[in-house]
């Protein structure tokens, strides 16, 4: 019987051969010399077919020359891999096959895709409400003018509407929207509150990232398609409170523990009360600089109790209470990076875009 | 609205310095955007929502911020002193309201002998602080009084009015007028209009009619105060195309008490300024009726919901601080809104009242309920797998080197045309704003296409990798009637070359990136859609077509090159490119991963290398070796392709390198060159292979 210090010692005695291997391999610089390496390493005299050997012998037991085997198995891979290495090495390029290499020369880079930026931001957005229990949600683009429209309380000849210039898509006879109301691009993320109410009882809390459409001429502040994350949190008990304190929790995520937030009453259809909040700057601390237009307050995002109105046409009971709010993407993105142009995202130079992480 | 502060304090004491005052308005939802100082007075700018027109006027604003600080509201002796609602004193000229829906109140005042002419400097300087042209002293009266009041007044020349009768109708088929702007303008009857006996002289709430405009040669002025539905003014500036400081405070809702009052100030001033005679006192028709309404409000419940501490007795005089009139019980206020307050109709608009006057701040930040129970509660948490599967879509094209994009949803009218992505049907937008953005996208080739030519142009990479992932909007024919879709598509470009680098060589970038790029996809994603090769999609010829449990995926191509001269991009750059549908991919059932044990024995590796026909399909091949060579082939992968003088003309060499093993049994030699042999064989029988020595 083999004993297991003959099989152990054995294995190290390998260990050394392909280590001694190695050492004289790594100064072979030429082809002839590589070769003059694989022969005395692997040739069918060389150092590992005596080694070979042992398992035809008694020496071992069956399970030690399996073991053996497949040691011997992976030093040969080991050292044909080393002398394939040095033989690209010794043919290559001139700079590789000289003596000395430069190790000062750069680095091969692997050229990576990136995401987005807005994908980014979107993502980040997204993940620091789930941390406050909001699952994703998602909804169309194109939209009927009931569910962008008249179901968040904005009925039709109400000035509000104004506010939200309207893409509409051309009247075709042939074609019907799925509630008979025209169609249109989804001027705000918030119909998709409407198609989720609908087939879902509260309490819920949800966030819908997606792209919205306004009829504005293009400039390095305005476009005609931008992104918004929407938030919708229904469930008894839910106060304007609890509003201040998602979106400020929120805030700390995404600008750094010293973003402050202020809200400011305002008008949105759909919600009562409905307010605006604003970041203290975070380029001046809130003294006021050229990008907060001297105000130290930079305007980020609309919020609000949702009105019972909206409630009232996906059928829930009078005393249900929540809060929704919209974030404007790009606006966050172009805060966070200093981009000064919105029309850059959509460009796509890839100038800009590996600028990213 | 522009804002005097110096006319403010004609209805407010205010001690605050306008900075200070700018911010407090701020904070109370009246966000002032502008704070300037012209020739000594203040002026201060906001955008009034839509659901405030009352604030459209100094005294609305000094009330506001009356509220807001707690201070006094002092109206002066002229406005304290308000004729009582809805008498007539005399009846100087017959006034009839054909439209009791459209006008619920209508003042009318003569005034006789005023000499028209320019107004005097300290009237033409307010105006022009605040932005407003001066025109001649009665005109500029009636805006005046719309500033300070918000009432919109409009002064006639009564000699010109048919038959000295005025009927407030709506406009008959074809009627028209020329309204004082000069423009000839068509009616139809959903507009509103001031007529005469035989005409309209008037486009109600919007502007006034050329025709009996206040003119220096005006001896009799008949002045107008009226309340308009909001409703119906929208209808008619929507259908005349034309807004007014007028029709704008009309659409939003004017105080229905102010009415007279506004009347009686401006015609005592136009006597003032332009001299001139009250003739027979003031007419007053309507529907004279005011609806009272009454809000419920239950303190301890508008507590809960807006998590602010304010007691009873506290909302109560926050809310009569407004104007309210707060009867019932600590339990349960009964307030009734006063009359310029139209836009507070239920408890919740209360509630914004209160917590803007107690202060936004003063809320104590919280977390939901849920977050503050234990995870048994009942909250829900739905989610929409398909945004976590995009995003892995996302993660995984950019690991496999392809740089993301977001291209514009609205095209060109003709850049479908261009792209020949005609087949599929788009959608045009009714209004688009210029032809480059006039329909919806229905592929993502365009977008990709400008986004190449855009990079080549501002020479910003030598390698094109990119992909999108979008919604493209189409009508689904599969549905009758067709039913508009907006589906996310996956589309992959690659052109270009290689970045070069010292010791490795540029290399260019083709169709075998591309779908290199997308066997690395399906293959991270587990999933093994077929490849069928077809002669043409809509981009380009000898396209690979992508199938996946049936339902057809899309293509990847070469783009045809009229597609590429279309978008501008340079003569000789190939690019590849790749459109796929991806809802069968976020649809296909997630495969459950189970890890497959290592083999302890290394596979025995063998390259074969061998000469067919250069017509031979690799795809065919390819499935030969992997039929003929199980069991015990377990890998292979085509290392050199080779054409030329080593091989005979019309043939090509191919060469793999197979892995053979069989779990955890070291193979025979023997067993390994039957399998290599089995496969050698195939190859001969079918494809007439030679093997290459």
């Amino acid at each position: 019987m083999a004993s297991p210090v003959n099989i152990e010692a054995r294995e190290r005695e390998l260990g050394e051969l392909v280590r001694q291997v190695f050492e004289i391999a790594e100064r072979a610089n030429t082809l002839a010399a590589v070769e003059e390496v694989r022969v005395k390493a692997l040739g069918r005299k060389g150092s590992l077919a005596l080694q070979f050997n042992l398992l035809k012998g008694t020496e071992l037991g069956p399970q030690d020359k399996a073991r053996f085997g497949q040691a011997l198995n992976n030093a040969r891979c080991r050292i044909e891999e080393k002398l394939e290495e040095r033989r690209k090495a010794a043919s290559g390029s001139p700079a590789l096959s000289s003596d000395a290499l430069d190790s000062t020369l750069p680095g091969y880079l692997t050229e990576t895709g990136r995401i987005h930026p807005i994908t980014q931001t979107i993502t980040q957005i997204l993940d620091i409400f789930r941390t406050l229990g909001f699952s994703p949600v998602d909804g169309p683009e194109l939209e009927t003018e009931h569910n962008n429209f008249d179901a968040l309380n904005i009925p039709p000849g109400h000035p509000s509407r104004d506010g939200f210039d309207t893409f509409y898509v051309a009247k075709d006879p042939q074609l019907k929207s799925e509630d008979g109301t025209p169609l249109l691009l989804r001027t705000h993320t918030s119909p998709v509150q409407i198609r989720f109410m609908k087939g879902h009882k509260p309490p819920f809390r949800i966030a819908v990232p997606g792209r919205v459409f306004r009829r504005d001429a293009v400039d390095p502040s305005h476009c005609f398609q931008f992104h918004q994350v929407e938030g919708l949190a229904v469930g008894p008990g839910v106060t304007f409170g609890d509003l201040k304190g998602v979106l400020s929790v929120w805030a700390r995520g995404m600008f750094g523990e010293a973003a402050r937030l202020r809200f400011r009453p305002h008008y949105f259809p759909f919600t009562e009360p409905s307010a605006e909040a604003d970041l203290a700057c975070i380029f001046c601390d809130s003294k006021g600089c050229r990008v907060c237009g001297h105000k130290g307050w930079l305007e980020i995002l609309g919020c609000g109790m949702v009105h019972p109105n909206v409630f009232k046409t996906v059928g829930y009971p009078t005393a249900t209470t929540g809060f929704a709010f919209g974030v404007g993407v790009e606006r966050i993105a172009m805060l966070k990076y200093g981009i000064e142009d919105i029309r850059f995202f959509f460009e796509n130079d890839m100038r800009f875009l590996k600028q990213f992480p | 609205m522009k804002y005097s502060l110096s006319w403010l304090k004609e209805f407010i004491e205010i001690s605050l310095p306008p900075q200070a005052l700018a911010e407090r308005l701020t904070l109370t939802g009246c966000e002032i955007t502008s704070l300037e100082q012209v020739e000594g007075n203040w002026i201060l700018e906001s955008e009034i929502t839509p659901n405030r027109p009352d604030l459209l006027s100094h005294l609305g604003l000094a009330r506001e911020l009356a509220a807001a600080l707690g201070r006094e509201f002092r109206p002066p002796r002229w406005l304290k002193k308000q004729t009582r609602p809805f008498i007539s004193h005399g009846d100087p000229l017959p006034v009839t309201i054909e439209d009791g829906e459209g006008c619920r109140r209508y003042v009318g005042i003569i005034i006789e002998n005023a000499r028209v002419g320019e107004s005097p400097p300290d009237i033409v300087g307010r105006l022009a602080s605040l932005g407003v042209r001066s025109v001649n002293n009665v005109v500029d009266i009636t805006n005046l009084c719309m500033i300070e009041l918000g009432q919109p007044l409009h002064a006639f020349d009564l000699d010109k009015v048919d038959g000295q009768t005025i009927r407030v109708r709506r406009a008959r088929a074809k009627e028209t007028v020329t309204t004082l702007d000069g423009v000839l303008r068509e009616l139809t009857p959903e507009s509103l209009v001031i007529a005469d006996a035989q005409k309209p002289v008037a486009l109600a709430g919007i502007m006034g009619g050329k025709e009996s405009e206040i003119t220096s040669s005006t001896k009799k002025i008949f002045l107008e105060s009226a309340w308009f539905d909001p409703k119906r003014i929208r209808k008619a500036v929507k259908a005349a195309r034309l807004t007014s400081d007028s029709s704008y405070r009309f659409e939003r809702g004017v105080d229905l008490v102010m009415v007279q009052t506004a009347a009686i100030r401006a015609a005592r001033m136009i006597c003032l300024y332009a001299g001139g005679k009250i003739h027979r006192g003031i007419t007053d028709v309507g529907n004279l009726r005011l609806h009272a309404r009454k809000i419920m409000l239950r303190p301890r419940y508008a507590q809960e919901v807006l998590g602010m501490r304010i007691y009873p007795a506290q909302q109560k005089k926050l809310l009569q601080r407004l104007g309210c009139q707060v009867k019932g019980t600590s339990r349960r206020w009964k307030v009734e809104p006063p009359s310029w307050r139209s836009d507070l109709r239920i408890s919740e608009d209360l509630y914004e009242e209160l917590a803007r006057l107690f202060g936004y701040d003063r809320c104590l930040a919280t977390l939901p309920p849920a977050l503050r129970q234990n995870i048994t509660s009942k909250w829900k948490q739905p989610e929409d797998l398909s945004i976590a599967r995009r995003a892995l879509l996302h993660r995984l094209l950019a690991e496999a080197g392809a740089q993301e994009i977001m291209t514009y949803s609205l095209v060109h009218s003709e850049d479908h045309a261009k792209a020949n992505s005609l087949s599929g049907g788009f959608l045009q937008l009714a209004e688009p704003l210029s032809m480059d953005q006039a329909v919806l996208r229905n592929t993502l080739l365009i977008g990709a296409l400008k986004t190449v030519s855009w990079n080549i142009k501002h020479k910003s990479a030598e390698s094109l990798k990119f992909f999108e992932i979008g919604r493209v909007f189409r009508a689904d024919t599969r549905t009758s009637p067709p039913l508009p879709k907006d589906p996310y598509l996956l589309s992959l470009l690659v052109a270009g070359t290689t970045a070069p680098a010292w010791g490795v060589p540029a290399k260019s970038l083709g169709i075998f990136d591309l779908k290199g790029i997308l066997s690395f996809l399906f293959d991270r994603l587990q999933l093994a859609p077929s490849i069928d090769l077809a002669d043409a999609v809509y981009f380009g010829k000898q396209a690979n077509i992508y199938t996946l449990n049936g339902r057809q995926l899309g293509a990847a191509a070469l783009v045809d090159p009229k597609i590429l001269a279309a978008f501008d991009v340079p003569v000789g750059v190939p690019v590849a490119y790749a459109e796929l549908e991806i809802e069968p991919i976020l649809e296909a059932p997630p495969v459950s991963l189970k890890v497959t044990p290592l083999p302890k024995v290394p596979a025995v590796s063998r390259d074969l290398a061998v000469v067919v026909s250069e017509n031979s399909s690799y795809k065919e091949i390819h499935s030969a070796i992997e039929r003929s060579g199980k069991p015990l082939l377990h890998a292979f992968a085509l290392f050199d392709r080779y054409k030329g003088k080593q091989v005979p003309s019309g043939k090509m060499s191919l060469a793999f390198r197979l892995a053979f093993s069989d779990g955890d049994r070291t193979l025979t030699d023997e067993e390994v060159a039957a399998a290599y042999q089995k496969i050698v064989q195939n190859l001969k029988a079918n494809f007439d292979a030679v093997l290459r020595a």
